[in-house]
């Protein structure tokens, strides 16, 4: 049953207006280039196939109930994707809660409605976004996903009372973990770079900094390594459009980051800063490389203890983390991150996750 | 500045402050000073020079003053921007910041040119009597070493302490961190019965608590001549005031008039001060500079510098900051008229900074 509506929803969306109107909406919302946009979708639908959608379906965890999910203010396939899996898990009814002139992808989906899929409705929360999911769950919402950073994530999940699914999308920290064989191998190096051009760095699943394994003098080879790949991906897939004001927060992100940097290295639409300092993520392609002693060493990702990890992970620690990296080297992340729920990718794919992957998000009871 | 060359440019500045006090010219060519400046501070401080490599995407020293580009003010949070050994450092001024931020630090070999700038400046639009009973909604110096605005009130305090032989200095009207609401009221009681005129400068949210602790009804008459000095403005504080407003308590509460308010534009970051000239003609809530300091408007985007009356990001050249960066951009929003600079805000998405968001961070503890 909900494999037959979520395979038309799939129809819905493969339809070429309907494709040309989302990437529009994507393009509007979140500044990636068209291109970008299309591969977004591509992939998305690319991964729905009819095994992964059996394998969700399933679950069938959320059979006749509503959802209500609060989305970010800039997403991409987010809406896509979440409205598709909630439907394959069996919901009937899904809230899209957006800010007023926000996510133009999510009122597109609503509008789809009419196609035949009726089941989505969008509501501006304009007032206060805890106040609407409680309203969403006085009406009998038994699933609440919010999109957001980690402390958004933390401040609505306090809101949402036991008994209801909660479940948080966003990341505290993503981040890629190679060793010297990944960097040795370029199409490797490629690979990983792409984890970091895809939706120009500012995706929900957009890793933000890499730890390479060795010296500092390792890192600064590999950061012009990376550098050369984010220059080519640059020549095909060029960055969007950054706001004004987010190309003077660029700006004075980068001049901060290479006052400090061991090395620096940059075009105008991406960079890689060499630096040992826990220093915060821009995203928006601008890359940071750090040394780590030893890919079998969790301690080696703490930096100054957990004082240290809370800077990397985020301080609420409630939301995954993204995590690229060689196969061998998970088990030592894992023990890294310790109660942070980290989702495992190779280089290449962080951000094209299979539909049915790893838990996204760690999905809880209150 | 050890070296012959940062002497030299010492000596330039020096020059201009003493001919903007004898309202004469120094001759310097501005834009060919800042251009050496910045060269000898690039070579001076890699962490500037890669600061601004990060920003120009290259490394090629700036070789026009049309091709300058401004160093993020952010960066003084993240690095040492300084042309000196750590060893050497006088005095260190903090950006204020609340819990959890990381505060900006300006480290300071030498203080003779901020002095002399700030003494020349604040005579020509601040204290333009010879003589005034000083009250200081600011912490002192020995209490707060960090504050660039408690420095510069003793700047002003040393001064007239100096010409009047007799002078018994400031009265600072924030002690251990709380506000101290009966002592600043008795001093302004006691300055209104004579003719002294009163200088009563300080942080902007410092007022409010001011008037907060003295009650909705308090009322004084400041001697005429007196003059009222709130810096900082109100952003991201507990309560936020129009200025418009702002200025209508002041002029209520100490029965001054708006041409007796004088706002200051300075930061942490920089070694001079801009300030409204409206008794010298100039409309309010415009900046004036000194010779040696300039704001222009740039373009978000390309950073060129932007014709007069459009709107765009102040980027600030201050000569005497020469033992940091002379070229600094901001986050903030402005506009630079014929007669001075119109500074409308942060921009949208830019940190809420200023000294008297720390003065208010202390006094809300303070209150509990």
């Amino acid at each position: 049953m909900s494999v037959a509506r979520g395979l038309a929803w799939l129809d819905v969306l493969r339809g070429a207006q309907v494709r040309d109107a989302l990437v529009d909406a994507m393009v509007e919302d979140t500044g990636v280039s068209r291109a970008m946009a299309c591969w977004g979708l591509e992939r998305l639908l690319a991964r729905a196939d009819a095994s992964s959608l059996e394998n969700i379906a399933a679950r069938g965890d959320l059979q006749g109930q509503r959802a209500a999910v609060a989305l970010a203010t800039s997403v991409a396939t987010a809406p896509l994707r979440t409205v598709l899996v909630l439907v394959l898990r069996g919901a009937r009814e899904i809230a899209l809660g957006v800010r007023e002139g926000s996510s133009r992808t999510a009122r597109v989906l609503a509008r789809l409605s009419d196609a035949g899929a009726d089941l989505v409705r969008v509501t501006c929360a304009v007032e206060d976004t805890g106040v609407w999911l409680a309203r969403e769950v006085t009406a009998g919402a038994g699933c609440v996903v919010v999109f957001g950073g980690d402390a958004r994530v933390a401040r609505l999940r306090g809101g949402v009372p036991s008994g209801v699914r909660f479940e948080g999308h966003g990341h505290g920290m993503g981040g890629a973990w190679v060793g010297q064989e990944t960097l040795g191998d370029w199409e490797r190096v490629r690979a990983l770079a792409w984890d970091f051009a895809a939706f120009d760095g500012v995706g929900c699943l957009s890793p933000e900094r890499v730890w390479v394994e060795g010296s500092v003098a390792d890192c600064v080879v590999a950061a012009e390594r990376i550098g050369r790949a984010m220059a080519a991906w640059e020549g095909e897939m060029a960055r969007g459009v950054l706001s004004a004001e987010w190309r003077v927060r660029e700006r004075a992100w980068r001049a901060q980051t290479a006052a400090g940097a061991v090395s620096f290295v940059g075009e105008r639409a991406w960079s890689v800063a060499v630096t040992e300092r826990p220093v915060a993520a821009m995203g928006a392609r601008n890359v940071l490389v750090h040394p780590a002693e030893s890919t079998e060493s969790p301690e080696s990702l703490r930096g100054e203890g957990r004082g240290g990890a809370a800077q990397w992970f985020g301080a609420h620690r409630e939301v995954f983390t993204t995590v690229v990296g060689d196969a061998g080297t998970w088990g030592a992340l894992e023990g890294a991150l310790g109660g942070c729920h980290a989702r495992r990718s190779v280089p290449g794919e962080a951000q094209d996750p299979a539909l049915d992957g790893e838990a996204d998000p760690r999905p809880s009871v209150r | 500045m050890s070296d012959s060359e940062g002497r030299a440019l010492w000596a330039a500045v020096e020059r201009m402050i003493a001919a903007f006090v004898r309202r004469g010219s120094s001759g310097e060519d501005f834009e060919a000073l800042t251009l050496r400046a910045l060269r000898w501070q690039r070579a001076q401080c890699p962490a500037l020079d890669r600061a601004l490599a990060a920003v120009t995407l290259s490394s090629k020293p700036i070789e026009t003053y049309g091709a300058l580009v401004g160093l993020p003010v952010e960066v003084f949070a993240s690095a040492r921007i300084a042309c000196f050994l750590p060893e050497q450092t006088q005095r260190t001024f903090l950006t204020s910041g609340t819990t959890g931020d990381v505060r900006g630090a300006h480290a300071f070999a030498s203080l003779g040119l901020y002095e002399q700038g700030a003494l020349a400046m604040g005579s020509r639009y601040l204290l333009t009597a010879p003589r005034y009973a000083l009250v200081y909604l600011a912490e002192a110096p020995e209490a707060n070493p960090h504050s660039s605005l408690s420095a510069m009130l003793e700047m002003f305090a040393a001064r007239q302490a100096l010409e009047f032989a007799d002078e018994s200095g400031a009265l600072w009207g924030i002690r251990e961190g709380a506000l101290a609401a009966e002592v600043v009221r008795e001093a302004l009681v006691r300055a209104c019965a004579g003719t002294r005129p009163v200088a009563l400068l300080g942080a902007s949210f410092a007022f409010v608590h001011l008037w907060d602790a003295l009650g909705e009804g308090w009322r004084c008459a400041l001697p005429a001549g007196s003059v009222v000095m709130p810096t900082g403005g109100f952003k991201g504080r507990s309560r936020v005031l129009a200025m418009s407003d702002f200025f209508d308590e002041i002029t209520e509460r100490f029965g001054v008039a708006r041409a007796d308010i004088v706002q200051e534009y300075g930061m942490t970051e920089l070694s001079s001060q801009a300030y409204e000239a409206h008794r010298e003609g100039v409309a309010p809530g415009r900046y004036v500079t000194p010779p040696w300091m300039r704001i222009e408007a740039v373009d978000l985007e390309t950073l060129e510098v932007l014709p007069q009356g459009q709107q765009g990001l102040l980027r600030v050249v201050d000569l005497a900051n020469l033992g940091s960066c002379v070229v600094l951009q901001t986050a903030d929003l402005g506009v630079v008229h014929a007669d001075g600079v119109e500074v409308l805000g942060r921009m949208r998405g830019a940190a809420p900074r200023g000294c008297a968001r720390a003065v208010d961070a202390m006094l809300s503890e303070g209150r509990g």
